[in-house]
């Protein structure tokens, strides 16, 4: 069977569902009618997650049948369950689901940050062998400026830069292009949005 | 009136012209002394097979017959069938009418089509007015050997096979059979479908289902296939980076390594700290969280993934210090899957012996699915986004939250973020319903994003707290130490490292590339003029 939902249908859901978010902020008495979209979008959400777990059970268990990786969608597969049913039987909040969070997936988030900032520290040494030009030399003394103001070096603070150079790179041309950046990003957005409440952009699939 | 003459020849198209000539060519080989007496050279081969057909069938037709006969034999010149003035006495119809009886050369070389049907019948042949002008007379018949003459191989092969309907037939059965005849230009063509079946709908637009890119467009994707393509194929490979590679990289993770470590294991606070005075950012939000009441209600919103908690948690803690200090009710909620948890955590590592925290004296709504969307529905109804769950109670029931109708009814709204997106979604979602701004503390590198917006006006971020640095300030502005001070000595020492990497690393690689490009290449000269 076809589930998939008719594009008039689905176009027509999005445009009404978008113009009237977008009425309630001009029109004063449609906030009732704005909170209860929004709160379907929050339970739409929330089911979405969980069929986007179902669709991980089902790829890695395709993967294990298949015998592709099958060691890692096997883990991948027992972690989930595993954390799944604990925490749907404990909460939340209780002691083995907080533990779990703590002390697996906290210290391996945090440590591939950690190994991203010597990546980049290794990057950063070897990139003007790539390029030298000159947005390669602009880059390194950007990159030279705000590293030299963040902070004392060694335990020795340099007040040119921490107090002069990198407030004037950061607050001023750094901002300035950021502000640049962020007009810029204002005017997507909007035309985006137009471009959904006239049909002519359906991100939704239909 | 004298009738302009047009010779045909003149309007001939250029494949008939090659040919033509083609077949003359043939004919002169084959026929190294032509009769003198027909003195047409320049006609093909089967053109002079098909006089010669005529001349020994009639010998009483003239020679004007002969060649207003003949002239159908040429293509037609354009204008034929348009309506111009006749200016010249025209012969005698019967003299030259291929139809008629009393010709008995022309009933000999009557085509294989019934003529005596109009349908069979050319359809320029049904314009009386151009029958008498330009009698047609049917040069080739549908069988060869009536005319006597081989036809030219194209024509040939353009012959339908035996059995197969002819053209007209096929045209009569596809027509409709009480239709409009076609009208305009296509008036007088054969299989030509009336322009009243079509209808008169505009021409559809044409879409190109091709990809239009532009020149740099096309430039830019070759860059990155190439680059997939390397990667691709260092994958595929499967072969470690060089030894040198390795090598510097294994330096470079050790040292920032020891760096960072050796200040942490010896506990040295020797560092420097900035000065309190150069981050007014800092100091406003000092200053608000200064002033609040004893138990007033204060909105965290702990937007925070456990990649960047390492780094934000200094400066989320001298906040929460500092407001737990105040007495503020803390309430939490977060768009993120790990928001709650480490409020939880970020609690229970810091504030476990605080009584608010330690009597669970704090509120915690939990994930909020649905991102920006279940931002806005929150910012505009608190109560109606945030529901009781079978696991917890109607968190609005709490004494300290009964008084929370609105956004707006918390005395200080901070957003512990990692990043700059989320921080900018509370700010531009809670633009309308916060008129006094919020508060955030953030990563370092959310920090020059959202900068823009602390001075905007209307103001919609009235303090930030950013890193280490950050926290590190707002700790010597409430003159307490706490984990910014402790991370401090070993940010500092990291710093430097890096710093110092960077510029060694790369002056030598500088160097290297320098040597590569003056070392000649080898076996090589110049490649100068």
């Amino acid at each position: 069977m076809n589930w998939r939902v008719h594009t008039p249908v689905a176009a027509a859901v999005a445009i009404v569902s978008g113009g009237l978010v977008l009425a309630s902020l001009l029109i004063p008495g449609l906030d009732e009618a704005r909170n209860r979209v929004l709160n379907w979008a929050i339970l739409l959400a929330a089911l979405g997650l969980l069929l986007g777990l179902a669709n991980l059970f089902r790829v890695h268990w395709e993967k294990l049948r298949n015998r592709q990786n099958p060691a890692y969608s096997g883990v991948l597969i027992a972690a989930m369950l595993v954390t799944f049913a604990v925490t749907l039987w404990e909460g939340s909040r209780a002691e083995l689901p907080s533990w779990i969070f703590n002390n697996i997936q906290v210290p391996i988030e945090t440590s591939l940050m950690a190994v991203l900032a010597a990546s980049l520290t290794l990057a950063a040494a070897r990139m003007f062998q790539k390029r030298s030009d000159r947005i390669s030399l602009t880059f390194g003394i950007a990159l030279f400026i705000i590293l030299l103001g963040s902070g004392p070096l060694f335990g020795m603070e340099i007040p040119f830069f921490t107090r002069t150079l990198t407030p004037i790179v950061s607050g001023f041309l750094a901002a300035g292009a950021l502000r640049g950046l962020l007009i810029g990003v204002a005017l997507g957005t909007l035309l985006t949005g137009l471009r959904v409440l006239v049909g002519a952009d359906r991100p939704y699939g239909g | 009136m004298p009738q302009t003459y047009r010779d045909p020849e003149e309007n001939l198209p250029e494949w008939l012209r090659a040919l033509r000539k083609r077949q003359e060519e043939e004919a002169a080989a084959s026929q190294p002394e032509p009769p003198a007496e027909e003195g047409r050279t320049e006609e093909p081969g089967w053109l002079s097979e098909i006089r010669q057909r005529y001349r020994t069938s009639s010998l009483e037709q003239d020679a004007e017959a002969e060649t207003a006969a003949l002239e159908d034999t040429q293509p037609r010149p354009p204008g034929r069938t348009e309506s111009e003035p006749i200016q010249e006495p025209l012969p005698e119809p019967e003299e030259i009418s291929p139809f008629s009886d009393s010709e008995p050369v022309l009933e000999e070389a009557a085509p294989a089509f019934p003529t005596e049907e109009p349908a069979s019948q050319p359809a320029f042949a049904d314009d009386p007015g151009d029958e008498t002008s330009h009698p047609v007379v049917p040069a080739f018949s549908e069988d060869p050997e009536a005319l006597g003459a081989e036809m030219p191989g194209w024509l040939e092969s353009l012959r339908p096979d035996e059995g197969f309907p002819l053209e007209d037939e096929r045209s009569e059965a596809m027509l409709p059979e009480s239709g409009p005849l076609p009208t305009g230009p296509l008036a007088d063509l054969s299989d030509a479908l009336p322009a009243s079946e079509i209808g008169q709908m505009g021409k559809p637009p044409e879409f190109s289902t091709r990809l239009e890119a532009t020149a740099s467009q096309r430039q830019h994707a070759a860059v990155l296939k190439e680059l997939l393509q390397t990667e691709q194929q260092s994958a595929a490979e499967g072969q470690p980076p060089p030894l040198p590679a390795r090598m510097l990289g294994m330096i470079i993770s050790a040292l920032l390594f020891l760096a960072v470590l050796f200040p942490l294991l010896s506990g040295s606070q020797s560092a420097d700290r900035p000065e309190p005075s150069f981050f007014p950012e800092a100091g406003r939000l000092f200053n608000n969280i200064d002033v609040l009441p004893a138990g007033a209600p204060v909105l965290l919103a702990f937007e925070l993934q456990p990649a960047r908690y390492g780094e934000v948690a200094p400066a989320a803690a001298a906040v929460m210090r500092h407001l737990l200090d105040r007495q503020a009710r803390l309430v939490f909620i977060s768009t993120e899957e790990t928001g709650p948890a480490l409020a939880e955590r970020l609690l229970a590592e810091q504030f476990a012996n605080t009584p608010a925290i330690s009597t669970g004296s704090y509120t915690n709504l939990g994930y909020l699915s649905g991102g920006v969307a279940a931002l806005r529905s929150f910012i505009s109804d608190p109560r109606g986004a945030v529901l009781g769950t079978p696991e917890r109670e109607d968190p609005w029931a709490a004494a300290p939250l009964e008084g929370i109708q609105h956004l707006r009814d918390f005395a200080l709204i901070l957003v512990v973020s990692g990043d700059a997106d989320t921080t900018r979604a509370w700010v531009e979602q809670g633009a309308i319903e916060l008129p006094g701004g919020l508060f955030a503390a953030t990563s370092a590198q959310a920090g020059p994003l959202l900068r823009p917006y602390l001075h905007s006006d209307p103001v919609t971020l009235r303090g930030l707290v950013s890193g280490v640095h950050g926290a590190v300030v707002y700790e010597r502005l409430r003159g307490q130490d706490g984990l910014g001070r402790q991370y401090w000595d070993a940010y500092s020492y990291g710093l430097g490292s890096m710093a110092l990497l960077i510029l060694l690393g790369g002056l030598y690689s500088r160097l290297l590339q320098a040597q590569a490009e003056v070392k000649p290449a080898p076996g090589g000269g110049s490649h100068g003029p």
